[in-house]
């Protein structure tokens, strides 16, 4: 199966979860470095040092990372492995899923619990929306095929019609 | 079929990270523990430390269930007491800017300045403070409730009975009040925040408040 240029989701979803790295990274650092927090709108000192800022000891910041880098990597793995385009579109539309809904729950404890809010918080979040929004795109081609998108064979060629492989498994778009 | 499965395991993830981080019930707190001498050797006056005729003054607006305030008590007051006040450059006060309950209709964070008042009463602000910060367990949820905080100050040896009558009588409630209307008037950002010789700091950790305090020592003419 070849390869061939990124759709225009998987481009807004790999910019935003690259996005996504460096605000979870800074977020990461800043958590053991004080002095490196930048905060221009909000009081992100206040929301970074709440008893929420960390999950089983470690800081909320760096699940998030973990997250967006293996977005990153799905990523990777449709573009260089075209026949796991599926399972690592519903793999990185799952964990954007989880990662949204954790993210909304964070931005609730941020308005009403801790009454402060966080501007790379809340960049983190939107950012997981824009990647989940993304993901769904692709899950919904994926599970949809567009008429107007040729199909892929094993040899790389646009074809109408003898499959080599299950349509399903070498969309990617 | 795979699709139904992916959302089905993120919900029961997301829900899982959701349960580890609810807010606290308040029903697990440790016991009170009283904090050990906080600046031996240091002048203490009331709510300041330090030579009263410092040429820098820095005061600290802070609420005693503010993480930010109890990080900077635990960890940094004490290295600027030794860098700076303990050296004769600063005099260093503390005053109350109580909010974090008004969101929730509580009074823990007003009720632990009052009670930092009443322990000021017999001499005991600054050991008073620091067990305050000590004994911070989140907010809102019964770490500075009246009976902690009179075990904070049976904890520290202090008057109990005196003790209990200043929280009971509300007798530092307008206090406090002013003080937090004087916060409020200074527009701070958050918790805590700094004046440097009365102009209002960006304080985003230690460093910026030494700059800050540099600064006005070397307008001062002062060298450290």
């Amino acid at each position: 199966v070849s390869r061939r240029g990124l759709a225009w989701w998987q481009v807004v979803s790999f910019g935003a979860a690259l996005a996504g790295t460096g605000v979870a990274a800074y977020l990461t650092r800043v958590h053991f470095d004080e002095d490196a927090l930048i905060c221009t709108v909000g009081d992100c000192q206040t929301v970074q040092q709440s008893e929420y800022a960390e999950l089983w000891g470690i800081p909320i910041a760096l699940p998030g990372l973990g997250m967006y880098l293996t977005i990153l990597a799905l990523g990777a793995v449709r573009w260089w492995w075209p026949n796991w385009y599926g399972q690592a579109t519903v793999a990185a539309f799952a964990l954007a899923l989880s990662g949204a809904l954790y993210a909304v729950y964070l931005t609730y404890l941020e308005l009403v619990i801790i009454d402060a809010i966080c501007q790379w918080c809340v960049a983190s979040a939107l950012l997981t929306l824009v990647i989940l929004a993304a993901e769904g795109v692709g899950v919904w081609r994926w599970l949809e095929p567009a008429a107007d998108e040729p199909d892929v064979t094993e040899t790389g060629r646009a074809s109408s019609g003898d499959r080599a492989v299950p349509a399903s498994r070498v969309r990617y778009r | 079929m795979m699709v139904f499965g992916a959302i089905g395991l993120a919900l029961v993830v997301a829900l899982v990270l959701v349960l580890v981080n609810l807010p606290n019930g308040g029903d697990d707190l440790p016991a009170v523990v009283a904090a050990s001498e906080s600046h031996p050797g240091v002048p203490a006056d009331g709510r300041s430390l330090g030579d009263p005729n410092a040429p820098v003054v820095v005061i600290e607006y802070g609420d005693y269930q503010c993480p930010g305030c109890g990080q900077f008590a635990r960890d940094l007051e004490p290295r600027l007491v030794e860098e700076y006040v303990a050296t004769g450059l600063v005099r260093f006060e503390f005053r109350d800017y109580a909010f974090l309950d008004q969101r929730v209709n509580g009074s823990e964070s007003q009720d632990a300045a009052a009670a930092a008042f009443c322990a000021n009463d017999q001499g005991a602000f600054w050991r008073y403070h620091a067990t305050l910060y000590t004994n911070q367990h989140g907010e809102n949820r019964g770490a500075f409730s009246e009976d902690r905080l009179r075990a904070m100050a049976a904890a520290l040896g202090l008057d109990t009975a005196q003790f209990g009558d200043c929280l009971n009588d509300g007798t530092y409630e307008n206090a406090v009040a002013a003080a937090n209307a004087d916060a409020e008037a200074l527009n701070l950002g958050g918790t805590p925040s700094f004046t440097v010789n009365g102009v209002v700091i960006d304080y985003s950790g230690y460093d910026s408040l030494t700059a800050a305090i540099d600064a006005a020592l070397a307008e001062a003419g002062v060298s450290r």
